[in-house]
Parts: C-alpha cells; sequence; structure tokens
C-alpha cells in the first residue's frame, strides 16, 4: 500500500484531527469558538490554524514539505507570543505522527517502513522549519522593542528622559534573564 | 517511560494536553487564579506619583502609596481594603446609573463574547466581555443583590476576596476600553465602562500601573505626558520647522502662548517629540501656514491626550480641565483638537455631564469657509479632520494627491473616534482628496466594527510586548490581507497612541506596512504658495513616486 496516497485520500481527517490536537492546548471555551468560527477576519487564530494546517498535511501527502504555508507561519508567530514555553508552543507538530499512525494505520495495513520514515523525516524537517520560524519571531520581537524605545514613544513613562526608559528597560530585562535563569 | 509502547506514547502526546501546554483548566472560572509573571502584567507605579496625585485629588481617590510586587501574594494593602472596594462600588452604583443597569441587565446571551480583540488572540474566557464583566457582577451580586446573598455561587456570586482581586488586575488591564463589544451589545451595555469602573476600584487601594499614572502626573505638573517645560516644546516644534524649510522651502514661525488668537490647537504631544507623529504634526504646520490661520499653541495645554480617562473620573476631569482653563486664559474663540483618540472620547461623551457646557467659548467656526460646526456647540472644540474635509469640500486647498503616490494607502478607524464620536466619514473624505491609492480594509474589522491597536488605555507599554502582539493580530490580520491583495504598504489612523502602537504591531505582523497620520498625508500633498519647484522628497524625507531614490520605497 502507497502510504503517501492513503495520506492524500485522508488528509482532510488528519487535519481535522491536527487541528483538534493544537486547539487542545487552549481552554474549551475559546477552542470551541477558533475551531467553529470560519470566518477568517473574525478568528484569524482558527483559520491559520485551520488553513496551515490542512496545506501542511496535503504538502507532505504529496512528498513535499519543504514550505512552510502562509498561514501557518502567522500561527507559529502568534506561538511566539502566547503564553506558552517554545517546546510547548510546537510540540503540536509531533503530534502528526500518531494522528496519521491512527488514522492512515488501518488502510495501509503494514506499514512499509521506508515509507513511513520518510514521512517521519518529513515532519521531523517540518519541526526545525517552524522551529527558526519561532526564533526569528522571538528575535523580532526584541527588534520591535528596541525599535519602540528609539522612536521615543517609550519615553512617556520615563521622568522626560528617553535615555532612562533606556536604561529602565535594560534593568527590567536584565531581571527578566535573571528569571529565567533562575527556572 | 523506557517501557512505554511507541503507540502509547503516541496517543498520549496527541490527546493529554497537559503534555503540551499544562495551561488547559478544567475548573469553573470562579476556581481559576490569575498568575502573574513576567511579561504579562504592566509595572506598579511609582509611590512618590501615587503620593504626588493622592494629594492632588479628594482624599481616597488614589489610595495609600506604597511599593509593592504584584507576583507576590502580599500586595501590602490596607486592612480595610474589601470594605474600601465594597464602599468604593456603592458609591458608584448610586452615582453612575449606567453602571447599576450593566450590572443587572445583562442575560448572558454571548453576542460579545468573541468580539474582543484579547480573547481572538488569547483564547482566554475570561477576556470575553460578558466574563470580565462577570468578575465585577459577581461581587456586585454577593453584596448587593438579595438572590446573591442567599444562593451564593448558585447564582454566580462570589465575595471580594485577594484572588477576586488579582483578577481584576489581570484582567481590566487585558481591556483596551475600545468598546468593540458594545457594538454587538444587544442591551448596549457600555463593558468599557465596566474596565473605567474596575479600575476605578483598584486605584481606590492604589492597585495601579506606572504607564498611565506618570503621565497623568506629568501632564498636571507640567502640561504634557513627557514632562517636557515649554522651552523644549517650542525648540521641538522648530526643529520639526527646520525640517519643513528644508523640505518644502517654506519657513513657517509658529506662535506660543498668544492672547487674543483665534484658536487655540491642542494635540497629544507625542506628536511633538515621537516617530511617527512628528510628520503628522508637520502635516498640521503646513495646512495651517497654507491658510493663514489665526493660531496659538500653548505649552500649558501642550496634550490632548488624557490618560486620567485610564484611571479614575475624577483625574480625567482634571486633564480635560487643563486645556479649558488654558483657552480662557489666552482668550481665544474656539478649539481645535488634532488626531487623537481618548481625548475626544473625553470631550464628546463624557465633558458634557463632568464639567458642563464651555459657555465662554464660541461655537466653532471656520475662518476660512464660514462653516459652523454646530457639532461642537456645547465643547467648542472641533476635530482636525472635521476641519480639513470642510476646507477640501470647500475647495479652499492646493493640493497634488499624485505626491503621495508612493503610498499605497489603508484608513484604521481608531476606536476612540469612530466608535466615541462617530468620526468615521470625515477622515476617509480627507484621505481621498490627499492620497491616489486608498483600499479598505475587510468590513467587519473598519468602522464601527474596527478593531483596536491592542495597547489603548494605558497598555502601550514595553513589559507587556507580547500581549500586545497578541492582542493586536486581529487588527494586524486585516492588514496583512490588504498588503497581499493591493499592495498597501501604509497604514493612516486619526489617534497618537495607534501612530506609536501600531507601529510596534507593524513591526512584528505586516513589517513592510509603515505607519502615518491623516494630516501627514495632507502635508505631503499640500501645494504652498512660495514653495520649492520641486519637491522631492516626503515630510519623513522618504523619496516620492518618480523621484531619484525611488526605487528604495
Amino acid at each position: 500500500m502507497d502510504l503517501n496516497k492513503v495520506l492524500d485520500e485522508n488528509r482532510l481527517v488528519i487535519a481535522e484531527k491536527w487541528l483538534d490536537a493544537v486547539l487542545a492546548t487552549y481552554h474549551k471555551d475559546g477552542a470551541r469558538f477558533f475551531k467553529k468560527q470560519q470566518d477568517q477576519f473574525a478568528n484569524p487564530l482558527g483559520y491559520n490554524a485551520r488553513t496551515g494546517l490542512e496545506k501542511m498535511v496535503k504538502e507532505i501527502a504529496q512528498g513535499g514539505g519543504q514550505e512552510v504555508p502562509p498561514e501557518l507561519k502567522q500561527f507559529i508567530k502568534l506561538r511566539a507570543v502566547q503564553q506558552f514555553t517554545p517546546a510547548k508552543a510546537l510540540a503540536f507538530i509531533y503530534d502528526l505522527k500518531p494522528i496519521i499512525l491512527e488514522v492512515c494505520g488501518k488502510e495501509a495495513g503494514d506499514l512499509d517502513v521506508k515509507q513511513w520514515l520518510k514521512v517521519e523525516a518529513q515532519i521531523d524537517n517540518l519541526a526545525l522549519m517552524v522551529f527558526d520560524l519561532y526564533m526569528a519571531a522571538r528575535e523580532l520581537i526584541y527588534k520591535v522593542k528596541y525599535d519602540e524605545l528609539k522612536s521615543g514613544n517609550a519615553g512617556v513613562a520615563a521622568g522626560g528622559c528617553p535615555s532612562g526608559a533606556v536604561i529602565r528597560k535594560h534593568n527590567a530585562e536584565k531581571m527578566e534573564l535573571k528569571v529565567i535563569r533562575d527556572c | 517511560m523506557a517501557d512505554m509502547k511507541a503507540d502509547e506514547l503516541g496517543v498520549s502526546v496527541a490527546r493529554d494536553p497537559s503534555m503540551m501546554t499544562h495551561a488547559v483548566p478544567t475548573k469553573d472560572w470562579m476556581d481559576i487564579e490569575a498568575v502573574f509573571k513576567p511579561g504579562n502584567y504592566c509595572y506598579p507605579a511609582k509611590t512618590s506619583i501615587v503620593e504626588y496625585l493622592g494629594k492632588e485629588l479628594p482624599p481616597g481617590v488614589m489610595g495609600p502609596a506604597r511599593d509593592w510586587d504584584v507576583e507576590s501574594d502580599d500586595w501590602k494593602l490596607p486592612d480595610n481594603w474589601k470594605e474600601i472596594i465594597i464602599d468604593g462600588l456603592r458609591q458608584r452604583l448610586d452615582k453612575f446609573r449606567s453602571l447599576k443597569i450593566f450590572m443587572d441587565c445583562c442575560v448572558r446571551c454571548g453576542a460579545c463574547a468573541d468580539k474582543c480583540h484579547f480573547f481572538l488572540g488569547t483564547g482566554d474566557p475570561k477576556n470575553m466581555p460578558v466574563m470580565r464583566a462577570e468578575l465585577m457582577r459577581s461581587v456586585y451580586r454577593h453584596e448587593f443583590t438579595k438572590a446573591g446573598k442567599i444562593l451564593g455561587r448558585m447564582a454566580g456570586a462570589r465575595p471580594m476576596t485577594f484572588k477576586v482581586l488579582k483578577d481584576w488586575f489581570m484582567y481590566y488591564y487585558q481591556c483596551t476600553e475600545c468598546r468593540r463589544c458594545s457594538v454587538f451589545c444587544p442591551y448596549g451595555i457600555d463593558t468599557a465602562e465596566i474596565t473605567m469602573m474596575g479600575r476605578e476600584l483598584l486605584h481606590l487601594v492604589a492597585v495601579n500601573i506606572n504607564w498611565v499614572l506618570e503621565p497623568v502626573s506629568n501632564s498636571n505638573r507640567t502640561g504634557n505626558h513627557m514632562g517636557l517645560q515649554p522651552h523644549t516644546l517650542k525648540e521641538n516644534v522648530e526643529y520639526l520647522c527646520d525640517d519643513i524649510e528644508e523640505i518644502t522651502g517654506i519657513k513657517i514661525t509658529p506662535s506660543w502662548n498668544r492672547k487674543g488668537a483665534e484658536i487655540l490647537f491642542i494635540t497629544p504631544s507625542a506628536d511633538l517629540f515621537a516617530e511617527p507623529g512628528i510628520y503628522t504634526c508637520m502635516g498640521y504646520l503646513l495646512l495651517f501656514e497654507h491658510l493663514g490661520l489665526d493660531y496659538t499653541w500653548s505649552t500649558y495645554a501642550s496634550e490632548g491626550g488624557n490618560f486620567g480617562s485610564f484611571s479614575t473620573n475624577e483625574l480625567m476631569k482634571k486633564l480635560n480641565g487643563k486645556m479649558y482653563a488654558e483657552a480662557k486664559r489666552l482668550g481665544v474663540k474656539w478649539i481645535l483638537g488634532g488626531e487623537c483618540g481618548h481625548m475626544w472620547r473625553v470631550v464628546h461623551q463624557y465633558m458634557g455631564t463632568m464639567t458642563g457646557p464651555a459657555d465662554f467659548l464660541e461655537v466653532p467656526k471656520s475662518p476660512i469657509t464660514g462653516t459652523v460646526f454646530e457639532n461642537a456647540a456645547s465643547t467648542k472644540m472641533t476635530h482636525i479632520s472635521e476641519f480639513t474635509a470642510d476646507l477640501i469640500r470647500h475647495g479652499k486647498l492646493k493640493l497634488d494627491p499624485s505626491r503621495n503616490d508612493h503610498r499605497i494607502v489603508t484608513f484604521h478607524d481608531s476606536c476612540n473616534p469612530a466608535r466615541g464620536m462617530g468620526l468615521i466619514e470625515e477622515p476617509r473624505y480627507v484621505l481621498k482628496h490627499v492620497v491616489n491609492k486608498v483600499h479598505e480594509m475587510p468590513e467587519n474589522t473598519i468602522r464601527e466594527k474596527t478593531f483596536c491597536c491592542g495597547s489603548g488605555t494605558g497598555l502601550n507599554t514595553g513589559e507587556i510586548m507580547e500581549l500586545r502582539m497578541r492582542a493586536g493580530l486581529p487588527r494586524a490580520n486585516a492588514v496583512q490581507y490588504v498588503h497581499d491583495k493591493h499592495g498597501v504598504n501604509t497604514l493612516s489612523a486619526v489617534c497618537a497612541i495607534d501612530r506609536a502602537t501600531l507601529s510596534a504591531l507593524m513591526g512584528y505582523w505586516v513589517p513592510d506596512v509603515e505607519v502615518t497620520g491623516v494630516s501627514e498625508l495632507v502635508g505631503n500633498a499640500l501645494i504652498m504658495d512660495g514653495e520649492k519647484e520641486v519637491r522631492e522628497t516626503g515630510l519623513r524625507f522618504e523619496a516620492l513616486a518618480g523621484s531619484e531614490g525611488d526605487a528604495n520605497v
């Protein structure tokens, strides 16, 4: 049995289960809304997660997976500023493996090890690409913070001295680093 | 772990949310406690500032000044803090009939639940407006309703505890009072006003944030958020005039604190010192010079912003009164207001009952077109977009919109002008005449349904940048759409907080998009008498379309 073919035939079921796994990381009342509302502007998180995951499953089923779709990129950017640790923010990528096994296992019968290893490698590769995106988002957020200090807008509560804001911010970030180190 | 079979491990990863987040609460909302950690709360106000403001206001309004740590379980509250809060709530229920109605009439239909940008960016149910209100309503029921007193939790009631106080501090500072939810409420409940009341009550026990109170303190003492003194303000504007001269060849020398001027111009002080507001300020200067307007700036009323409205109504009233006191002192006829958000909400919605009509001024009348702005008959204050739209309507401005051809523009309705005073068409009318390429964002994200920048009401502070980015997601998502579809590279708005916060928001979500004020685009398009033959750059020294260096735009 060709695993890619089974994957392609079942891609919507797989994407749906994958979406459920991602949304399970939010409170159930939030997750319910993110799943139900289809309008991309009324529900950007849900829309980007659903569309991004669907496109990604299709890519993997077709043997590709070297490109992360824009919707998934935006979703990763959002995960990077939500209150998850980096590992928890990205763990959902690995959920795809057991989901594929669950959905395709029966149909594919005895899985061809070589075919499975290839799909697994695609998912591992996706995890690495997503890790890069996550880190780029984190680096960007620090640039945004720095740019805001430079613009003068951060001076509002700096006692009339923008450089005072820079010093205070620096001290605050040092404290944050200490907190991270202490964890 | 080592004995776990691969398929068991797989199922565990996929099905057990706690493996991924440890954060999916299964408990009832009343049992979930707010946890403060770096990045999800704003720093408390400095003791010296709370002390200073406390002396300026009636006793008790600011609560007892002290150093306290948000992450600690001891906020060093006064012993009788619960009494203070409940008494404060009782007083406000008597004073503000609207609060009493908002506490009683919600039927929890859920129409507002998914309309809040904080909810859309976090998925946290306590960011549903109905739930945010419920945080206070539960205490109201417990203290002031029979059902709540008798049935307690069954009737959705709970006593005031430290846990509740933490909820209030967490979620009344995860609301930007944007009022999008109230547009969808069939009862017209203004959840923003519930947040305002929540913040007032927190101030009674000195639970507050520095980003709001330091600007208030500076404004009260020196006249503006930054605490800039008169000579600095004047010099800042002179620098901008030097840039204007370099760009256009026109020398402008505006007047300051001039008694007997016809008009007093007041704008947020960020327009004088911070990017990109300074370019908007250059737009104002060019417009007034173009018209030969008889107006003055003031170094005392040098702030349109009113962070008082983000803390307590007493401070809001005080800062609003300052603008009018200066108008009276200078003997001007009326006030022209710049591109600001909450200044307009205070003037338009609260001033009437807070301080009454400004009868010592005249109803604003454009000296150029003769138009009388009847809508400002009580406040005597007209918005720069209304003023400019009227000028364009009467053909009083010489404009070359092609000077903005390097910009493909969309317009963000700022919450306060749009939902707080109905200023929806005027900025669009102005834009249509000064820019050739304008594209609207999707219908359910603009006009009265506009999405907030995510950082208003004093939440535009750096320590919660990640929170701001997730709260601003719905707005950024709509900008991304027009950026991808139409190549939009400019997001315009008529609010100083927006200009600052959208710059950060775009920096993260749609880095190719720059943020401008509408008046900056007016300034670019204005053809000034005696100007340079060829305008090579825009007001931020950016190359214009067709000029040298265009490729870099």
